[in-house]
This record gives structure tokens, sequence and C-alpha cells, in this order.
């Protein structure tokens, strides 16, 4: 029996030895806490990438998406196509969903998940030590960078969620400077304080931006101009604007200048990068602008939503107007005036060499530089200057000289300038926001031909100023945040 | 020492001898077994109150010397001994009867009892009963066998993991299922298939607190106890070969799908597809063309092959088992099939004093299984179970050379062809990727333990016992770059100059589990009997995986690494560069671990009463703070009422009150093995960021606070036996209580996430076990028994985080207080308008709405989780013939059947989908005042917004299932008596051959975590006939 009292004696003490605390203080290989993450300036480039990777303006698909799809989905530019099997059906339906998954839910998440990660490595920089002066005006050209990026996600929030723009006291957005702690329920600030927040940050951009930066002059990230061009934005919409503003607009234009017809095309190839203020590169891997049209690729029997025959028909107004090549694709079947059977192909997202549904995202291209600034000017009551300015983007898009407009009253300027807009920037995430602001000014709300409408057994007409124009704020903030106030006439 | 004192005191006993009076002699004799009346090798005779004796040999025969009046005691495990006076005779032949059910083993946690004795709610199934089942994977055979256990097996691939669910859905976001043990090793849930179910002992289901509050963290959702086969000590050598073949197929279908001439008669009506303007003649000619059942062609009687050998073999200190088994089983669905070579051995053995033993269990297993991807996806090009369903008759499926297509006369990569019409040819595309694809799993999976223990003092007994599961599976898919869809893998799609993905995922799952123990028992003064153990147990895991998938092959060297087209390769694509053969890469490493200490007693006074308690402390890694530890215990009790005085003259051989209270916890709390690793810590991480650089984020947000669901259960049951075990049963009524529910807890968004995980919430699962088995009839030629378990489970969601305002919203479903766990939370869908065919549909304010509103949707009362459940059977014996029936039943359970709405799609544009109708369709509203219940064709919701949002295709999915049948014949003695072996059985046996049920789909059964069906693959009829050989 002595060998059987050896053997157990052995195996306890073996068993004794490997069992006092390896199973129970385990962390995973890679674990990364915050400290470790951003310690050197090359992290902290890592977290500014960081941050505009989650900036998804052209995220979704298969019916569902951020602002570039609901703008085309939620107004006159589309309608249902050849391949569809119902997507996006019950939001062009004007159907209320401020469930996951709607356009509410998109932006809000999306902007507060970028703005989350801005001031995470906002905070994370104070604890890097940068071991050159060089290293720190590159550290702070990163965080200007930060700054612009901060600036543009609560615009869009603002622009959004905010039902009136220039009414100082009303709700706007929460104003979101820090990483929070999970516990906060915050309600909206008012529209002037967010609009202060957001002119702040554009100053403090613009402060630490250095215009001498390499990345300075890759529109494929953010710089001076583009923090003047948000101001431009920011002080047209909240009719803050004066004189400068519209010198700013020119100072863009001057260092920006349209593109040729032909330099036009290869913009939308990413071929070319005439007029291009910024824009969010995409590659191979990136989101596929071309999932919020087509199952695959562009092509006939693959597209659920297209063109509508209303837009169509208005980018053929004019004869040899290169816009109508490039939002309608020539593989389009084209059978006759509002035809229920015209298959009318989107064709802004062509492709590109990262793949056949990957194009970059054009955030600001000097030709709404110009648009806003024909907006200046018609309401700073210079309507031939206004006119001028709508004259300067038609000759430029048709390639000879178009007519000079003649505009009697803001009316009739801001009407053409709508219209101009909407073939300007048709599927670049415009359109809901223009019926929203200036629609509601004209009384002109969201109007589909009826081919359009039936395409998807949805209303033809939305009134102006229809309270849907105005997203809600998503039924998910509600969820964990019992003290923000709804968007009139929404359900909470 | 030892050893030559037993000599001295043999040599002094055999002097002694000399001047006893007694007369010896030697006596022969033959044991058998009472039932069959074959010889017992290897039972013990033993002469009463000596310790001399000795084992039977091959032929059952002893022969001893004794001396007259001495009493020979005869015994054998699992037998009643019996005693014989040595009188004058020379020969005593014994027929042992089987051991009264009293004295049955029962497995409870970490030991065994007996059905007499034990504590806790505990149901036990034998592995013979189902040995002659077809299934690969021993779980599914469960169904039916055990009150309170529900299995569903979501999909008819064989070797398919099956989802357990003992007393009710426990958990809403941690794991459901009971913890697995074999042979004292806790092994992986999902992974069954490698694991050859004929080496099966029993099953045993530890149901009440009494039994699972000894696992602690792991215990909440019971615990499934499988024992393998052991030799017997002291048993010659036998052998038995087992084989089987058979076919199966998939069972009965209930939809009118339309044929060539009805589709395209539909397609006219409505103005739309290729029957659209088709004269009557174009009709007839189409038809007589090609009228496809694509169900016919994608799947096949697939055939079913086995060979089993085991060999059992025992001294009298060791007793062997090895077994051997070859399975291999055709998928119903072409290109699906399992293949699995298993070994097993399970040594035990002792000291020659018995008070040192141990034993081994060693057990090889290799598997491999063509499986089908996508089976539910929503993906037309991807899910071959909708092409099955769906495709269109008018296509043909030969080549016009008359052989069967497997591409339909498509170029790969010709996009028109494959969208055309709404990609009308799809069948043709998933006929041709499960033609030309693979998607293969090989699998080694070994489970080793070992086990000793040793009686080295009076009364106590130490005992270690480790083991390890270890998994290793290898998983390959390739795309094969000349099917039709190989040209778009690549990142260009088809403009690059290849196509093709190859992809190999490995990985290796490693459980060691260690477990240290001290038992003291005693018994005073004949009455109180103690025993307590005290143990130490250790867990640790590892996980090692890596994957990489490559786009663009060279299909002439597909196979190996050289068709791999170099990531390095530029092609310039629109004037570009471009590199379209970037490969993805990854690799994984966890690890887990819990370090236990536990104890428990019992005490038991005069039989008849019996109490115990236990306590666990378990360190689990999961947790920090002050919920590193959670403390589980349970306290349990029983009084025989059978065995007191007054009840003496009753017919019950057993009543048996019982009860039990206690805690156990669920640590995974995020349902995974390898889930929630490290959720107390807040992470950052890295990956591709912005312009494809790396871009270095938050990951995760941590929560201190976290800790294990804590489960709390009553049980109370009664056991009962009458008539001599003629009736025998039990009766159970429990109430779980799953409190620190782990589930999202919703914050603003400005946090960058609407919700982070912590425990909150309550739910309750309330319910009723029956389980009978009756024998009326039990001669020497007639058996007949019948057997019935069914039960009763009431879920409710007490509490849900007060974020939530009691409701968590989900696809199909929704959870909300007062209500249970899975209940659909749809929009009620009322019919169609007679005055314009649009669909009606209820609003939350009780008005008819024609429009869909996801405001509306409501609680609809109904789960796809069933309230009752159970099984029975009957077991018929005619001399050698058996007859044998297992019927398992569900009711009170919903489904919403997305196959049927998409075979009845009439929405607008949809007329020209690509796919087929059933008849119904025809029904559509045509004309105002029309009463149907198809909407008008052109109407604006889709089959997926009535499956997904309203109740109009949510179905009843109760079944009863003739789950088995059986019919066996064994040669008898007098004609084996004749031959070289010992025993001869034949059978032949149906899986699945009836099934009542109202539900229209492929199968009634489906996971019951599936709120809905779409193209899953079936679960099929199988059919075996088998022959065992004993020599």
């Amino acid at each position: 029996m002595k060998k059987i009292n050896l053997f157990i004696a052995i195996f306890m003490a073996v068993f004794f030895m490997v069992s006092c605390n390896d199973a129970t203080d385990i962390s995973q290989v890679g674990e990364l806490d915050e400290g470790a993450a951003y310690q050197t300036l090359a992290d902290l480039s890592s977290g500014v990438n960081g941050a505009y990777a989650f900036y998804g303006v052209d995220s979704g698909g298969n019916g569902s998406g951020d602002e570039l799809y609901f703008n085309a989905i939620l107004t006159d530019n589309v309608k249902a196509g050849v391949a569809s099997n119902g997507q996006g059906a019950t939001q062009y339906q004007y159907v209320v969903d401020i469930t996951a998954g709607s356009p509410s839910f998109s932006v809000w998440t999306n902007r507060y998940s970028t703005i989350n990660q801005i001031n995470r490595v906002l905070r994370a920089s104070t604890g890097i030590n940068f071991e050159s002066e060089a290293e720190e005006a590159e550290g702070n050209h990163l965080l200007g960078q930060l700054y612009a990026l901060r600036a543009l996600a609560h615009l869009d929030l603002f622009e959004y969620y905010t039902v009136d723009y220039q009414d100082p006291q009303s709700l706007a957005v929460i104003i979101m400077d820090r990483v929070p702690s999970i516990d906060e329920q915050l309600e909206r600030n008012t529209v002037e304080e967010t609009v202060s927040f957001i002119m702040n940050d554009l100053i403090t951009a613009k402060d630490l931006l250095d215009e001498n930066n390499a990345d300075s002059n890759n529109n494929i990230y953010v710089n001076d101009d583009f923090v003047d061009f948000l101001r431009i934005k920011l002080e047209l919409i909240t009719d803050n604007y004066d004189s400068t503003t519209i010198d700013l607009a020119d100072d863009l234009m001057a260092k920006y200048p349209l593109a040729s017809t032909v330099d036009y095309r290869l913009l939308f190839l990413d071929a070319g990068d005439e007029e291009v203020i910024f824009k969010l590169a995409r590659g191979t891997g990136d989101s596929e602008v071309g999932e919020l049209f087509y199952f695959n690729l562009v092509d006939v029997d693959d597209a659920f939503i297209e063109v509508s025959n209303d837009l169509y028909n208005e980018l053929a107004e004019v004869p040899g107007d290169i816009r109508f090549d490039i939002n309608v694709d020539a593989s389009s079947v084209f059978n006759g005036e509002n035809d229920a059977d015209n298959i009318l192909l989107i064709g802004k997202y062509p492709g590109s060499a990262a793949g056949p549904q990957i194009n970059d995202i054009k955030v600001a291209r000097s030709s709404e530089v110009l648009l806003m600034k024909a907006e200046l000017e018609a309401r700073s009551n210079m309507l031939g200057q206004a006119a001028a300015s709508i004259q300067e983007i038609r000759t430029a898009r048709v390639g000879s000289v178009q007519p000079l407009p003649n505009y009697g009253n803001l009316n009739e300027a801001l009407t053409d300038i709508l219209k101009e807009r909407r073939k300007e920037l048709c599927f670049e995430g415009h359109r809901l926001l223009d019926i929203k602001r200036i629609g509601g000014e004209l009384n002109i709300g969201v109007t589909r031909s009826t081919v359009d409408c039936t395409s998807f057994e949805a209303p033809c007409v939305i009134p102006a100023n229809d309270y849907r124009y105005t997203l809600a704020i998503p039924q998910e903030e509600f969820f964990g945040n019992g003290n923000i106030t709804q968007n009139p006439s929404y359900p909470n | 020492m030892k050893l030559k004192l037993t000599w001295l005191l043999t040599l002094f006993m055999a002097f002694v001898m000399q001047f006893s009076f007694a007369q010896e002699k030697t006596v022969t004799g033959t044991v058998t077994t009472a039932s069959d009346g074959l010889p017992l090798p290897g039972a013990s005779v033993i002469v009463k109150g000596t310790s001399r004796g000795q084992q039977t040999d091959f032929d059952g025969k002893f022969t001893i010397k004794v001396n007259q009046g001495d009493v020979l005691v005869v015994s054998y495990v699992g037998m009643e001994p019996a005693s014989i006076i040595v009188g004058a005779a020379a020969t005593y032949d014994v027929a042992l009867k089987d051991a009264s059910t009293l004295e049955e083993v029962v497995i409870v946690g970490y030991g065994t009892s007996s059905l007499a004795k034990s504590l806790a709610a505990t149901k036990t199934v034998s592995g013979d009963v189902l040995e002659d089942r077809a299934n690969p994977s021993a779980l599914q055979n469960l169904q039916g066998q055990i009150a309170g256990l529900n299995v569903t097996t979501g999909s008819g691939q064989p070797g398919a993991d099956s989802v357990i669910v003992l007393r009710g859905v426990g958990s809403i976001n941690g794991n459901i299922e009971p913890l697995f043990v074999i042979d004292g090793i806790p092994v992986d849930e999902d992974n069954f298939k490698s694991i050859n179910p004929n080496d099966v002992e029993s099953y045993t289901v530890l149901k009440d607190a009494a039994a699972t509050s000894i696992y602690g963290n792991r215990g909440a959702n019971g615990v499934i106890v499988i024992t393998t086969k052991k030799g017997r000590a002291g048993e010659g050598l036998k052998f038995r070969y087992t084989t089987t073949y058979g076919y199966n197929e998939i069972q009965a279908q209930p939809f009118d799908l339309m044929s060539t001439g009805e589709i395209l008669n539909w397609q006219r009506d409505n103005n739309a597809g290729l029957g659209n303007g088709m004269s009557n003649a174009e009709i007839n000619a189409r038809a007589a063309q090609a009228n496809t059942n694509w169900t016919d062609i994608f799947f096949r009687k697939g055939t079913t092959t086995t060979h089993d050998l085991a060999i059992t073999s025992g001294t009298e200190t060791t007793s062997n088992y090895t077994s051997l088994q070859y399975f291999e089983q055709d998928g119903v669905f072409i290109g699906s099939d399992f293949k699995r070579f298993s070994v097993r051995n399970n040594f035990t053995g002792k000291s020659a004093d018995k008070k040192f033993d141990y034993g081994i269990n060693l057990n090889l297993n290799f598997s491999k299984s063509n499986e089908l991807d996508n089976a539910g996806s929503n993906s037309t090009f991807f899910n071959p179970f909708s092409a099955a369903l769906q495709g269109l008759p008018y296509l043909s499926a030969y080549d016009p050379n008359g052989s069967r297509t497997i591409d339909g006369g498509i170029t790969p990569g010709d996009i028109t062809a494959l969208l055309a019409s709404g990609a009308t040819n799809f069948p043709y595309v998933l006929l041709n990727s499960v033609s030309m694809n693979t998607d293969r799993t090989e699998e080694v999976k070994i489970l080793a333990g070992f086990n000793a223990s040793y009686n080295f003092a009076k009364n106590l007994t130490a005992r270690i016992e480790f083991g390890g599961d270890l998994s290793s599976s290898k998983r390959l898919e390739v795309l094969h770059p000349l099917s039709l869809l190989g040209p778009f893998q690549s990142e260009q799609s088809n403009a690059a100059e290849y196509g093709g993905i190859y992809e190999e995922t490995y990985a290796r799952d490693f459980r060691f589990y260690s477990n240290t123990s001290l038992n003291y028992s005693n018994i005073f003064a004949d009455k109180h009997a103690v025993s307590l153990t005290a143990y130490l147990e250790y867990n640790r895991s590892f996980y090692d995986g890596f994957d990489y998938d490559q786009t663009g092959l060279d299909p002439r060297l597909l196979g190996t690494g050289s068709a791999f087209i170099p990531a390095n390769t530029i092609e310039v694509i629109n004037g570009a560069d471009t590199f379209p053969y970037l490969p993805a890469l990854s690799t994984t490493t966890l690890t887990t671990g819990l370090f236990s200490v536990f104890a428990n007693g019992d005490y038991e006074f005069d039989g008849k009463y019996g109490i115990g308690a236990t306590v666990r402390r378990d360190n689990s890694f999961r947790f920090v703070e002050d919920n590193a530890w959670g403390t589980f215990w349970s306290v349990s009790g029983r009084w025989n009422i059978s065995d007191e005085n007054f009840m003496s003259d009753s017919a019950f051989d057993l009543l048996k009150l019982r009860g039990s209270y206690g805690t156990s916890g669920n640590q995974r709390i995020t349902g995974g093995f390898y889930g929630a690793l490290n959720n107390t810590r807040s992470l950052y991480s890295a990956g591709q960021g912005y312009n494809n650089q790396t871009g270095t984020f938050a990951s995760q947000i941590g929560n201190t606070t976290l800790q294990w669901e804590e489960v709390a259960q009553a049980n109370i049951g009664v056991d009962f036996s009458l008539w001599t075990g003629k009736l025998r049963g039990s009766v159970d009524v429990y109430e779980k209580t799953t409190s620190q529910l782990f589930q999202d807890n919703r914050i603003s968004y400005v946090n960058g996430t609407g919700s982070i995980q912590s425990n909150l919430g309550t739910l309750v699962n309330k319910g009723v076990e029956l389980d009978l088995r009756y024998t009326p009839i039990q001669t020497k030629d007639w058996g007949l028994t019948l057997f019935a378990n069914g039960s009763f489970n009431e879920n409710v969601i007490e509490e849900l985080p007060p974020s939530t305002d009691g409701l968590v919203i989900n696809t199909l479903t929704a959870l909300g207080e007062g209500q249970a766990y899975g209940s659909y939370y749809l929009v009620d869908y009322v019919g169609v308008n007679p005055a314009n065919g649009n669909p009606l549909f209820r609003g939350a304010d009780g008005n008819l709405t024609e429009s869909l509103n996801e405001s509306d949707r409501q609680f609809t009362g109904k789960s796809h989780v069933p309230v009752w459940q159970g099984g029975f059977g009957t077991l018929l014996k005619y001399k050698t013939w058996e007859f044998n029936t297992t019927w398992s039943w569900v009711a009170d359970v919903y489904r919403s059947s997305e196959d049927l709405a998409g075979l009845e799609e009439v929405s607008v544009g949809q007329v020209e989908n690509g796919r087929n109708r059933i008849n119904s369709v025809f029904n559509a509203w045509q004309n105002p005042g029309d009463i149907t219940d198809i909407p008008r064709v052109g109407s604006a919701y889709s089959s997926v917004d009535y499956s997904y949002s309203t109740d109009r295709y949510l179905q009843d999915a109760s079944f009863l299932r003739l789950r088995n049948i059986t019919l066996a014949y064994s040669l008898p003695k007098e004609t084996l008596e004749k031959l070289p072996i010992t025993g001869l059985r034949l059978y032949a046996q149906g899986e699945n051959l009836l099934t009542f049920t109202k539900y229209v789909g492929w199968d009634p059964e489906s996971s019951v975590l599936r709120s809905i069906d779409r193209g899953q693959y079936p679960t099929p009829k199988i059919y075996t006939f088998g022959v065992t050989i004993n020599f």
C-alpha cells in the first residue's frame, strides 16, 4: 500500500502547485487599456484615424442607411428599382419609424459615436509627451482635425434634429464636449448654445490646424478650408451671415475652381480631385456606397432603388448637362417620358479602382460653396449677383455659356437655387435638408410624379414643413435617457 | 508483510480443519440469469461469513469446497443476490433475478445513490433504450425521453447540434443549455457529433437544486451526466458486433406548389414574368418541355451504414471495455454527409483488498462532414434550401443533351443571366454551388479521464479525478473559381482575372478539469448513516484558432497553396492599378478558468429519513472584486413513507416524498463558453480604420459590477413504485427563479453606444413534470410496458432593466414584463379588405388600418418555446420478438413560416421575382366584394413584411411525431446452442416516420430558439436494418 500512498502524495503535491491563482487571474491576450492605447504621436494619429473611420454618412444598404441613403429615399429623387424586394418601401411611404435601423437612429448613433471617439482621443492626448517641436506641431494639426470633425458631427446633428435653426431658445441637440459617464441623461441644448459650441470648435480647429502640414493638401483630411466651408454653412442656415461670409466663399472659390465637364466625370470616378474640398476616402474593404441602391453592381437587373422619373426629367432639361450623364447611368433603359417600365440607374457611384461599388464620399465641393454663395447673395438682396452665381455653375456643367437667370424677388431666386441644388447635389445627402429648410420657406414639399410614387404604392405629396422633415430623436435614446425631449408630433 | 500474514492464517486454518467434525465436500453449480436463462460468467460465489469464494467461469459454472450447512451467497452487479444452504446435494444451480428497481443506481452530482435513497429530482435513461437509433448525435435521441427536457434540432444535417433546454429557458442572454459531464469530465455541450452513442451506458438528467447546486456557477440550467460502458470484473472475453444499413429521405412537405402550367397562367393573369402574353398553346408547350420539382432535384434518398464492435473482458481485479465504430450517413440534401470513426477504451482496476481502485477512460474520434452553408439566409444566391422550395418549375433541370444540368447553361460571371427576370435562374446557381463548392469540417475529438480512489483509513476515502476534452477542427470552404459565382469573389468582382475563395479555419479547444475529494462515511448504531465529502476543483480551458481567406484561385491547381494568386499581383482595372487578391487573416487565443471548493453531507436515519446539504464556493475569472467568489448552496430532505409500519400492507414498494431548495449560478453570462472574457474592463482596439490605415478606438466600456446569473429553485417530488414495480413513476413540481439576469441596460447614445450589459432583471419558470412506466404484462412469453412523460412549464419575465420600461423589442418577438420568453410581438393581421384588396391590420387603438405600423405591434401571448411537451411509447415483447414505439410531442408553441409567406408573395412588382408560388395565390383579391385571405396582387406589403411584422404567418408549431419504431427478433436459446455464437439479433427501425401537425412549413421541429423558418434544412426520415452478433 505504500506505493499507493506515495502516488496520492505526489499527485496532491502537483495539484496544489498548479491550482493557486492561474485559474482565476486571467486576462486575455491583447487586452489594451486607454493609457496603453495612446502613448505616442503615432498612436494619436491612429486615434484620429479612428475618428474619421467612425464618420459614416454613407453607411447602410439593403433598405436602410445614413444620410446619403435617406436623403434619397425620403424625397422625390428616387423610385423603386427593378430588383426591389421592398427595400426602403416603408421609408418612401413616410411610415413613421423611429426604432433602431431608422434614419433618425442612424444619424444620431453614428454622429455621437464619432464624437465619443473624438473626445476619447482628446482626453488621451493630454497624456502624450511630444518629443520635439515638430512633433508638437504635428500633434496640434491632429487635434485641429478632431475639433473640426467634432464641429462637423454636431452640425449634422443640428441640421437633422433641430426644427427651427433660427430660434435661439428652441431645442437643438446635446452638446458633447467630453467623454461622458454612463449614467448621464442629458436634455438637448438650445439652438443658441449648440451654434456657439460649433462655432467655438471651428475657431479652435482653425487655430490648431497647420496649413503647411502635408495633410492639409490632401483632401481626404479636413483642413482650414473645410473649416471655412462649415462656417459658411453654419452662418447661412442660422441666418447669421454678413459680407465676410460671402468673402469666405469667394476665397474658397478662388482656391477650388469648378471642375470642367471632363474633370467632373473624373471626379466621380475618383480619378480626379477638381473642386473637392473634403472627401471621405473609401478603399478596399470599406463600406460600399453602391450597396445603398444596388445588390451587387450598377446593372439593369440589380437596382432596388433608381432615379425617379421626376429627377430624370429635370436633369434632362438642358441638353449637354454633364450632370445628366453623371447621375443617370448609361445602361439605363428609357422607354418614354414617365413610362412605368423605365429603368433609371443611379450613376453617381459607378465604382472605382477599389471595387465596383466603392467610391469616395464627397463631403464638400466648391459647387456647393457657389450654391451657398448664391443663396447668401439672394438673401442679402443681391439678386443679380445670385443670378450670376447660378449662371456660373450652369455654364461649368454644360460646358458652354448658359443664359443669366432673372430673379424678380427672393422667392424666385430661392426656387431656382433649390432646383439647382437638386441637380448638383442629388444622391450626396442634401435633398431632404433642402426641402426642409429652403422648401419650408417656399412652401415646397416632397412632390413625386405619379409614376414614381406608385412604384412603392406611396403618397405622392408630402406637404411643405411636414414634421417628418425633421428627424425624430430615436426611440433608442429614450430608453437610456429619461430627460430628453422629443421633436413635435413624434411619439416617444 | 500483510500478504505473509494472510498466508500464515490460511495455513493455520488448514490445520484447524483437521480437527473439525464437519464433513467437507466439493459442490458444483451453474449461475444463470432468471430473465433469459443464459449462463452468467463472473458472478461471485462466497461462503457466507468467510472470505472464501470464487467467480463463475465463462459458462457460469463454479466448483467450491464447503461444509454441509454453509451458506453460499451468489451475487452479481445489478442482480438480486441469492443464498443457498448447502445440503446433501452436490449440485446447486442458481438463477439470479434482476435487482429490484429500488436498488437501481441513481447518479447524482459527483457520486451515486439509489432510487430509494436519492434526495434529488433526477431521471436516468439507459443507453440500451436508444441503441438501435440511427442518429449520429446521441443527444437527438433524448427527445421525448425525459420529462421537462426539451431537445430540438434545427437542421437535418447529419450530426447537427441540438439545443437542449431543461425546465424552460432560464436566461435571456446567457447560456441556456445544461452542463454536460461525461464520466465525470465536463465537456463542450455543443459538440456531440463525434461521440459514439453506442458507448453510452446511461444519460442522467439532474434537475433540482439538490442535484445541481454542487455544480455551482455552471449548474443553473441543470446538468446531464453521461456514463459510458464498462466491462465487468471477472467477466470472460465477449464480443458484440453490430452492423446497420438503411435509407433516409425528406419528410412529406405540405406545400401545393404550382406546376409550369399553373405558374405561367398566374403570371399571364398578372401581366408579368415569362407567362405574360403567352398563348395557351405556348404555355402548354412550355409545360411539356419542363415541369421541374426542384425539391426532387435538391433532395435525395441517402444511405446510412454503421459497423460497431465492442469487446469486454474482466479479471478478478480489472475490467475492460473497448469499442470501435464506423458511422456513415448521407444527408437528404445533396452535398451533405457525415462520417465518423471512434475508438473507446474504459479500463478499471483495483487492489486485491479492493481498497484502492482506479480507472481510465480514453476516447478518440475522428469525424468528417460535408455541410451546406446559409440555411435560413435571405441571400438568394446562397441559400440552397430556398432554391429547393421556390425554384420555378418551368426551368429545366436538364442540359440539351439530356443529362442533369449543373449550371443551366449559364456562363460563370454572366451577370445578366444571373439577375434577369428577378434572378429566376437562382436554382441553377445553387445547384452549381452545391455541386462544385466544398464546405467540409474535419474534427478530432479526444476525451480522456483518469480517476483513482483509496479507502486509506476506516470510513475515509480519498479520490482524485482529472481529465480533458480536446476538440480540434478544420473547416475548409472553397468557392470554386469556375462555379457560376466564382468570378465575383475578388475585391474587383468579375473584372479581376481570377475568382473563387479558399478559406480554412482551424480551431483547437482544450478543456482541463481536475477534482480532489475526501469522503467520510459511517453508520452509527445501525440507524444513523452519515456521509460527508469535501472537494477541491480546478478548471481551465484554452482556445486557439486561426483562419485565412484567399480570393483569386488558379482552377488548375485547386486544393494546394500553388492555386493562390499572390497578394502582390497587380491588375489594371478601369485604368487603375489594383490588388484584387488580398487575403484576410485572423488568429484567436482565448482562455478561461474556475477554481472551486465545495462540500456536501448526507444524513440518513433508519433508512426512512434523509437530509442533505451542499455548499459550493466558485471563483470565476470572469468577475472581480466583491463578485469574484460566488457561493451556492442547497438543502434537501426525503421521507420514505412506504418504509413506515402503517404502510406495510400497502401496494407501494416505494413511496418517497422529497423536497429541495437551493441556488446555482450561470457564469456564462453572454452564452458562449468563451464569452464575456473581460467585460469588467474598458478596452481599446486597433483595426482597419480610415483610408486603409490602422485606427485605434474604444472597443468596450467595462462594468466592474458584473456577476453570474443566479438561479434559486424549489422542488417537491414524489417517487413511487407499486405492485413490485409494475407501476413506477415520479411527479415533480418546481419553481425556478433566475435573478441578476445579464441584460442590456440602456444608456444615452452620447456614450457612443446605447447599452451596457449589466445584471438586471428576473424571470421565473414554474412547472410540473410527470413520469410513468407501467408493465401490465410480464410473463415468460409476453411482456408489455407502456411509458409516458410530460411536462408543463410556464415562463414569465418578471423584471427587465428599468431603462427599458418593461419592453425590449426584437425582430419578431419582444421581451415584456409579465410575458413569456420568446413571445411574439407583432401587428395583428385581420384579413383582406373586400373593397380594395389591401391587407387590414388592427392598430394599437383597436381600429382597422391598411398601413403596417411598427407602433401597432402587440404581444400575441404566443411563444416559440413550448409550454407543454413530452413523449410516450410502448415496449412489446413476445418470446424473442420485440416491437417498440416512441412518440414525442410539443404543444402551445408557435413559429412564423416565412417559407409559406414567400410562396404567397403578391406585393407590388413581385410577380416576376423569380420564385414559384403555391396554388392558393390564385385566390388573391381581384374585384370589389371578393372575400379572400390573399391580398390583391400588387398590394403594398411583401412576404417579409407579413412574416416579420405581422401574425399572418405565425403558426401553431405543435406536433406529435413517431420518433422511432423498432421491430427486432433475437435467435432463441435453443437455436443458439447449435451455433458458435451466443446471440443474434435482427432489427428494423424507422425515425420520424409519422408527424401530425398544423404547421405549414418544411418541418415543425425547429430549434427552440428560432422564431421564423426560412429555407432551413428539414430533419429526415431514417430507416435502418441492423444485425447484432454476440460471441
